[in-house]
């Protein structure tokens, strides 16, 4: 499970919080609250302060049909978290390629191609040593 | 210094070749390394020597012929080598883009 994915709460996943119809476990019911459609996997993790296993407690409730990926939310976290990269190893070099990445359109396929033609921008104008370290970061940001 | 048609070309070609030794040099920000800032160097070293040529032409007529044809065959050289940094760094970008 990507750390930056985004979830959000289903129709089910809302009625469950006020209904208990499903008899939801503890955990299972901690993780849903947390789930708002804006904090992270990595995020629900750090707020849970380990007291549940919530990638477990995630597939469960996909798999109960409690919540589903908010793929527009994940985008925007990983494009945060590319931006961050980027400009953790280009440093001020960065910013020739955070606009491309921050106009990506909303979808997985495009900021891959942003990425890639991030990387054969840094190889031609800034250092094709930092383009392989930057990819290598995107790849680990992007592995679903 | 005769005002004929041979002094306004060389003119022409020395302010043709500040404004590239400008280009050159305030494009140097915008590429400060990688495949094209490795080549970039070495062709503002180039356009500068070429800058300081051209800026012979005017005397052309005082320079004693042996130093004329050294200077002249050293523009052609270092002309060629510019022409060829250049074609490769082409080679290379198309290469990178169509990867």
């Amino acid at each position: 499970m990507n750390q930056l994915t985004v979830y959000k709460k289903s129709v089910k996943g809302e009625e469950e919080i006020s209904t208990r119809n499903d008899g939801l476990s503890r955990d299972l019911r901690s993780t849903l609250i947390c789930v708002d459609g804006k904090s992270s996997v990595a995020k629900i993790i750090d707020a849970s302060q380990g007291l549940m296993n919530v990638p477990q407690c995630l597939e469960e409730l996909v798999e109960k049909g409690h919540v589903v990926v908010d793929e527009k939310a994940t985008i925007e976290t990983m494009k945060s978290e590319l931006i961050v990269a980027a400009h953790q190893i280009l440093g001020a070099d960065a910013e020739k390629i955070t606009g491309k990445i921050r106009c990506t359109h909303e979808t997985r396929e495009s900021l891959d191609a942003a990425v890639h033609s991030c990387k054969k921008l840094v190889r031609l104008v800034i250092d094709e040593k930092k383009a392989e370290a930057l990819m290598s970061k995107c790849s680990e940001i992007l592995t679903p | 210094m005769e005002l004929d048609i041979t002094f306004v070309i060389s003119m022409a070609s020395i302010l043709v070749m500040v404004y590239c030794l400008y280009l050159v040099t305030s494009l140097k920000h915008n590429v400060p390394g990688g495949i094209i800032g490795k080549k970039w160097n070495f062709l503002i070293g180039l356009v500068v020597f070429f800058t300081l040529g051209y800026a012979t032409l005017p005397f052309f007529g005082a320079i004693p012929e042996s130093v004329l044809r050294l200077i002249v065959s050293g523009i052609f050289f270092f002309g060629a080598v510019y022409v060829l940094i250049t074609v490769n760094l082409i080679y290379r970008i198309i290469k990178e883009l169509s990867e």
